[in-house]
């Protein structure tokens, strides 16, 4: 259904932007806010976001990814390109801080997963060290880059990007079975 | 091919910065099959965002996304109408309901191609006007690197014999004229002293004048309306 209306948005239905719009606003909130942490900020970006699927709908591709994915995906990019945009940024939080919000499990109208394939990934991710885990964590929920999760960590820029490529080599690896 | 692997992995992450980042979306643009690993991860990954609770967002979440359409399109659907108390004292009159809609738009960056990070976007004043009686959309912007003033109008209503005046209010000055409106698109670059005006804190106006424009080189007529401009 989202993908019949994102076609529509593609040929320049309003009515079909506002339908998706409406199935998916909380979800894309919420990913801006988790990246951004600033109501107002995620507001503005949450609009950008909708701005770029209308002009952007008639590139997605049905075949090659879910709708629902494209659009979080699409959100999370944009928070994130506001939150390295910023001059002046607040402090990383702490992972202890980290961990409390990514444990919250969403109530949403529109899932992006199956109960399978979000068993695939967190299986997964326990098959790898904790460091680099809570690392790949923490890059795709705080939309942090290697320079800033090595100033976090305290550890030199090559030692993180071994850490995290190791994991994500085990990952794939994983993944694949 | 395994070396694709964390490379895809990391740019479907934002964890790539600088030149790497670049790398990464070259390859994207060239290569099929880091392309395909792209998509691998992306779908890997996705099921993450379902730990992520859903937020409610603003009710006026619509409208705004509507008022960033209109800004570039030159069918504009008149927005929201607010009372405003018109200070200027050079106006004959306060307009008794002018449409109050500032909206400030930054330039929408391309979607999935994740930008290196470079200075903000160049600085944008935006303000939208519409009104009945007076057009059904009325957008001026003003981009200060160009120096460039655009102007939108559509479905202007404007009597016979009269005309309707464009003016900027520099912050407790007197108007400056941007000439008369017409239905369509206009852009035109300004002076420097012109262009100094445009800042946070000055006024976009239309005031009902003869046709030909004032004859007094102020506002003579009745303020039709009237908002601020924010810099962003």
């Amino acid at each position: 259904m989202l993908a019949e209306a994102l076609e529509r948005v593609a040929r320049g239905d309003r009515d079909a932007l506002r339908t998706v719009v409406d199935r998916t606003s909380a979800k894309l909130m919420g990913v801006c806010l988790r990246i951004l942490k600033d109501r107002d900020e995620a507001e503005d970006a949450l609009q950008e976001v909708y701005v770029s699927v209308w002009m952007r709908a008639a590139s997605f591709d049905a075949s090659r990814a879910s709708p629902i994915t494209w659009l979080a995906t699409v959100a999370r990019n944009r928070a994130i390109d506001r939150f390295r945009a910023r001059s002046v940024r607040a402090a990383p939080a702490p992972i202890e801080e980290a961990h409390g919000l990514a444990d919250e499990r969403a109530d949403g109208f529109e899932q992006v997963a199956e109960k399978q394939e979000s068993a695939r990934i967190h299986h997964c991710l326990s098959t790898i060290d904790g460091p680099a885990r809570e690392m790949i964590r923490a890059a795709f929920f705080e939309g942090l880059s290697y320079p800033q999760l090595a100033a976090r960590a305290a550890v030199p820029l090559g030692t993180m990007k071994s850490w995290i490529r190791r994991g994500l080599q085990r990952l794939r690896t994983c993944l694949e079975e | 091919m395994s070396e694709n692997v964390p490379l895809a992995a990391e740019y479907v992450l934002r964890l790539l910065e600088g030149e790497e980042l670049l790398d990464a979306r070259r390859r994207l643009a060239g290569d099929p099959a880091f392309a395909d690993e792209v998509a691998f991860w992306e779908d890997r990954f996705a099921p993450l965002f379902d730990e992520i609770a859903d937020e409610p967002p603003s009710p006026e979440l619509w409208a705004r996304i509507v008022a960033r359409l209109d800004l570039t399109d030159p069918t504009v659907v008149t927005l929201r109408r607010q009372v405003n108390r018109w200070k200027g004292a050079t106006m004959a009159a306060a307009a008794a309901a002018a449409v109050l809609l500032v909206v400030a738009v930054r330039p929408t960056p391309p979607v999935q191609q994740p930008k290196p990070t470079v200075a903000a976007p160049a600085p944008l004043l935006v303000a939208a006007l519409g009104k009945e009686g007076l057009a059904e959309g009325l957008t001026v912007a003003y981009r200060s690197d160009r120096r460039e003033l655009a102007v939108t109008a559509s479905k202007l209503t404007v009597p016979a014999g009269r005309a309707r005046e464009l003016w900027v209010i520099p912050a407790g000055g007197t108007p400056i004229s941007l000439g008369l409106l017409s239905d369509g698109s206009a852009r035109r670059p300004l002076a420097p002293e012109l262009a100094a005006v445009f800042k946070s804190g000055a006024t976009i106006a239309v005031s009902d004048e003869p046709g030909g424009g004032s004859p007094t080189g102020q506002p003579t007529g009745e303020v039709l309306a009237a908002t601020g401009l924010i810099l962003i």
